[in-house]
């Protein structure tokens, strides 16, 4: 009875999906420009009331005020960057240059650069860092950290997601959750959706998803160490994989197997000898 | 105090649009079957309220009025379009329960919210299947994939797609 309930559902529910992709278009059905669109022909909407009068002068005033990158300057408060206009260039203490799109936030502490370069950010930001190896370039959003030695990236970020895109040299990105770090050279983009616990790592031929709520891995054509790399960081467990395998390369997905059956497949499928070096946690 | 209830009510008819516009426009593609025509409808529909915006506080469920709303609507716009259309002409998900229409318009924009949020290319090639009706071959063919990947591809997108909505759903439906 409930088996039959079940499946009732789940073709219901696939009935759903298949209505829903079949009308699906990008961009439609959007709430904000739906909006945009209803609100001049509304009487008492379009028109330019006290409110609006408060708003342009509070507008004025700022655009008075600030003059590209807006800084403020308070005791006791970090630094921050707001870009009024799009392809705002701004270069920070450690002349690290960075070129920050329409509506971009940033801001770091007085102690920059004494130990780390620590910054947080919202919006969209590129990067071009300066080489410090003693201390590490690290970009925080609300939902990765990116933590660099010196090279060229982009990243967008807002309450739910996080985007990276490097351009040369290497970048750790790490989402709040699985707070896995993964690391990103040249041409390799990572999309980091927090509400689904998702990551996505890109580069040409090759993807990584991840994803924390169903816990699940997929990997396309990936390098053998790669491959172990985030298992160890994925499983909190220390793996061994012999040097002539390191490079052998990898497809497959996993869904909530356990590290041991997960390395049997591997070392099955691929002849490799990944070992366990401690037991799982 | 005109100005005062004039922005009251600004500020809650805004509430009720951002709260069930993507709803209403999934509500009423059912019965337009074409997205733009279903956006025109739900448009209506609030331009409309706004007019009666001085009754607007004596809607006891506004949900429950701008669903039944937008289906009048609808099916005003389909029997116009067609003066001599008979009871065959209304579309089955009319004679839907309420209930069970808010509900599912409520699942379906979580669906349509998930599709956003597929990865670029599984989301591709997800549409190219079940929106365009490609084989996976066409689909590896168009994509220079192999047909086991877009085979994975598509597993996956709908996999991630039944395991969002699953409890949702069940919590419904069941």
């Amino acid at each position: 009875m409930f088996e039959k309930r079940m499946e009732k559902n789940r073709n219901e529910m696939d009935e759903s999906i298949r209505f829903v992709a079949q009308h699906y278009q990008e961009g439609a059905f959007n709430t904000t420009q739906g909006w945009k669109r209803l609100t001049p022909s509304l009487p008492g909407f379009g028109k330019r009331g006290q409110l609006s009068l408060l708003t342009r002068i509070a507008a004025a005033a700022l655009l008075l005020l600030i003059i590209g990158v807006g800084v403020l300057k308070m005791a006791n408060q970090p630094e921050q960057l707001y870009a009024e206009t799009d392809n705002t260039p701004f270069t920070l203490p450690d002349q690290t240059t960075i070129v920050m799109k329409q509506g971009a936030k940033l801001q770091y502490y007085k102690h920059f650069n004494k130990t780390e370069r620590r910054i947080s950010m919202y919006g969209d930001i590129a990067f071009a860092v300066t080489r410090d190896e003693i201390k590490p370039f690290i970009v925080s959003t609300p939902t990765a950290l990116i933590k660099v030695l010196g090279t060229e990236f982009t990243v967008a970020a807002n309450d739910n997601e996080t985007r990276l895109s490097v351009a040369s040299g290497k970048v750790l990105f790490t989402p709040n959750d699985p707070a896995v770090a993964l690391p990103c050279t040249a041409d390799m983009t990572v999309r980091y959706i927090a509400e689904t616990a998702t990551v996505n790592v890109t580069a040409p031929g090759r993807e990584i998803e991840i994803n924390g709520k169903t816990r699940s891995l997929t990997f396309d054509n990936i390098e053998l160490k790669e491959v172990v790399s985030l298992l160890s960081h994925f499983y909190k467990i220390a793996l061994e994989l012999p040097e002539n395998e390191a490079e052998l390369a990898f497809s497959s997905s996993f869904t909530q197997e356990s590290i041991i059956e997960i390395i049997n497949i591997i070392n099955l499928t691929l002849d490799t000898h990944i070992t366990i070096k401690e037991p799982p946690l | 105090m005109f100005f005062v209830n004039e922005c009251f009510r600004k500020k809650k008819f805004s509430g009720y649009f951002h709260d069930h516009y993507r709803q209403l426009c999934l509500h009423a593609l059912h019965f337009m079957g074409n997205a733009d025509e279903a956006e025109d409808v739900v448009q209506e529909t609030f331009v409309n309220l706004w007019d009666k915006r001085e009754q607007m506080e004596t809607i006891k469920s506004m949900k429950s009025y701008l669903y039944t709303a937008v289906r009048n609507n609808c099916l005003t716009r389909i029997r116009d379009a067609k003066p001599t259309s008979s009871l065959e002409m209304i579309p089955p998900d009319a004679l839907l329960p309420e209930e069970d229409q808010i509900k599912r318009a409520e699942m379906e924009v979580r669906i349509w919210k998930m599709i956003d949020e597929l990865p670029e290319r599984r989301r591709k090639i997800f549409l190219m299947a079940k929106r365009d009706g490609m084989s996976y071959r066409e689909i590896a063919a168009e994509t220079g994939l192999s047909v086991k990947t877009v085979e994975n591809h598509i597993f996956r997108a709908m996999q991630s797609l039944r395991s969002k909505d699953i409890n949702a759903y069940f919590f419904f439906f069941a």
